[in-house]
């Protein structure tokens, strides 16, 4: 079930009350118009049937005076009269017969019609007798002693007549009474309904209103404690906050005279910038002839190692004859020392030739030995030849990765001619955005100033803040007092 | 430079084995020429390197370094020479040319050489300050080696 406000409850309990008391004013009139027709039937009975019933006695007792007058004198003016107050009679006869309800009574009213018709009969007989009486003497004549009883038989039966509409008037009457008690019952009962749900509301709202009210205000006082706290750290932490925007402003004036120092300085270095691009610009065309140099070089280096390889193959086929001719001197020289053996058992002539032989044998030895020496010397040649070759393709090699370092060299410095050129710009973005920065400070120091200023007031507000924060507290017991609870 | 000749002496072939200069008299030498493919021949001396085919005929090389005592030396020359079973092979190093040699026998040093060198050496002579030993080639391998070659002569 939903949890009601106030309001709710409120509008609910008056709702219901007024709605109690709309019913308890419905059910007194609806009981008072009860009271009022009881009381205007037991009137009207009153005033119409009984009237009526006495009115019959009247108009009886009317006509037997305008009769006894008829009788006295012989009047025929009497005798209409008389007649006339039995019209009026018989007429009163008639209304009483359409007004009655009650049985017995409409009983009683035949019995009164029928004894009057009786005496009336009666009437006209001694009417007729009176009428030929010339002399009173003759009275007797009439003859007359009829019309007492029936008079009075009408008499009595008009009387219990009366006295049936009487107690017919007094039923009416008492039932009247007993509606109206009734009714001031109902009334009553629905006053005590609406007082006791009156009070259970008050009750209920009263109990309500302590509890949740008295809760609620409990935590309003409670956060009012809270709030004054708060209220007083945040005028101390407000105090503090305006010490520190003072060392701030402070702070930010000197920041603002570095800031333009770092200004000027940015400036000299974008000038610097500047130079340092424009040689930049110069050591490129430098690279440019460096590199045109480094490959003019590794031609040459090129060219170089391919003489020496031509010198080495040149080198080998001066090894190969020099080879053919070691080979032929040793040959040779081994003829020689043959033709000296040979020549050693063929006497003078051999002994000749074998002189001639150790000549060429000799001839040959030198021959071997300046081939030996040559094909050393070849050698040294081919070694020289190959460690040449080898410097050259080192060198070769040296000046490749020198071309590739000068290549790496020259890119890291168009690279860095790019970053001066980014630096350049970067350091005019410095400029500006220390120029800018210059004046943001600026901005900044007047918004200091200001927050200063605002933080002060923030102080004095906190204060503001925790003298109602105490007295909402002092409210909130005074409203708890007020709900009944009694907390402080 | 070749070693000065003596006007006295052998006309000898004179030729180093190893570290030894040595010589063998001409009319025991039928020619010089370079080494050709020796064949080792099993159950010989160790200073017998084997045989080979000179002139189409089998023939015992010895190595002359090894034979006089001395180490491994490297073989620059064979020398044809004549015995007494036929032609052989001195396995020698270079050959310095024919030179007189003095062939002195009572310069062989027995004390030095012993019975078993002084068969193989006819003489010990001079060329400048270098002692020349003069080979006796008729005598230098032992009659089983011939029989050993023979007989692979025969099997082969």
């Amino acid at each position: 079930m939903a949890r009601r406000t106030y309001g709710k409850k409120l509008w609910l309990g008056f709702g219901v009350t007024v709605a109690l008391t709309l019913l308890m004013g419905a059910s007194s009139v609806f009981a008072l118009s009860l009271v009022v027709n009881a009381k205007d039937d037991a009137i009207n009975l009153a005033v119409d049937d009984l009237v009526y019933s006495e009115h019959l006695t009247t108009k009886m007792e009317t006509r037997i005076g305008d009769w006894r007058l008829f009788l006295l004198n012989g009047s025929q003016d009497a005798l209409t009269e008389s007649e006339k107050d039995r019209t009026e009679f018989l007429s009163t006869v008639q209304k009483l017969r359409t007004t009655l309800d009650d049985p017995t009574a409409l009983t009683l009213l035949d019995q009164v019609s029928a004894a009057e018709a009786k005496h009336a009969a009666e009437l006209d007989r001694v009417a007729e007798r009176r009428q030929a009486l010339t002399n009173l003497t003759d009275i007797n004549d009439l003859n007359a002693s009829a019309v007492g009883p029936l008079r009075e038989a009408m008499r009595e039966a008009i009387t219990a007549l009366i006295s049936r509409v009487r107690l017919d008037v007094e039923t009416a009457r008492k039932d009247a009474s007993d509606r109206a008690t009734e009714a001031m019952v109902l009334i009553i009962a629905l006053a005590l309904l609406a007082t006791a749900f009156a009070f259970v509301v008050a009750w209920r709202l009263g109990r309500d209103l302590r509890r949740d009210v008295g809760a609620a205000v409990g935590h309003i006082q409670s956060s009012s404690a809270q709030l004054e706290a708060a209220a007083a750290q945040q005028a101390g932490g407000g105090r503090d906050q305006a010490s520190a925007m003072n060392e701030i402003t402070t702070t930010i004036s000197e920041l603002l005279i570095t800031s333009r120092q770092i200004a000027d300085s940015a400036q000299r270095v974008s000038k610097i910038a500047e130079d340092t691009a424009d040689a930049a610009l110069t050591g490129d065309a430098t690279i440019d002839q460096t590199r045109a140099s480094i490959a003019a070089i590794r031609n040459q280096v090129d060219q170089i190692v391919q003489h020496m390889l031509a010198l080495g193959e040149k080198s080998q086929q001066i090894g190969g004859v020099v080879d053919l001719v070691s080979e032929l001197a040793e040959q040779t020289n081994i003829l020689a020392i043959n033709a000296t053996i040979e020549a050693s058992g063929a006497g003078e002539w051999g002994r000749r030739f074998a002189v001639v032989a150790e000549e060429i044998r000799k001839l040959a030895d030198r021959t071997a030995g300046s081939a030996k020496e040559i094909r050393a010397l070849i050698e040294d040649v081919r070694g020289a030849v190959n460690t040449t070759v080898m410097a050259t393709e080192i060198g070769a090699k040296s000046v490749d990765a020198g071309a590739r370092q000068f290549d790496d060299a020259t890119n890291s410095f168009r690279r860095i001619a790019q970053l001066v050129a980014t630096t350049n710009e970067a350091t005019r973005e410095i400029e500006l955005s220390t120029a800018q920065q210059s004046t943001a400070v600026e901005q900044v120091n007047v918004a200091a100033s200001d927050t200063a200023r605002v933080t002060r007031e923030t102080e004095a507000s906190a204060v503001q803040t925790k003298q109602t924060a105490a007295h909402l507290s002092n409210l909130s017991g005074d409203l708890l007092e007020l709900v009944g609870t009694g907390r402080r | 430079m070749p070693p000065a000749v003596t006007t006295a002496g052998v006309q000898s072939l004179v030729f180093r084995a190893g570290s030894l200069l040595c010589a063998l008299r001409l009319d025991e030498v039928i020619e010089t020429m370079r080494p050709l493919a020796t064949h080792p021949l099993a159950g010989t001396p160790a200073y017998v390197s084997g045989i080979c085919i000179m002139r189409g005929v089998p023939t015992l090389v010895v190595d002359v370094a090894r034979l006089l005592g001395g180490g491994q030396a490297q073989i620059a020359r064979f020398i044809a020479v004549r015995s007494d079973q036929g032609p052989m092979a001195f396995a020698t190093g270079e050959i310095s040319g024919v030179l007189p040699v003095d062939a002195d026998a009572a310069a062989r040093h027995e004390a030095l050489l012993g019975d078993a060198q002084a068969r193989l050496i006819a003489a010990v002579g001079t060329i400048d300050t270098e002692p020349v030993l003069l080979l006796r080639s008729m005598r230098l391998v032992p009659d089983e080696v011939w029989a050993a070659a023979a007989n692979l002569a025969g099997t082969s």
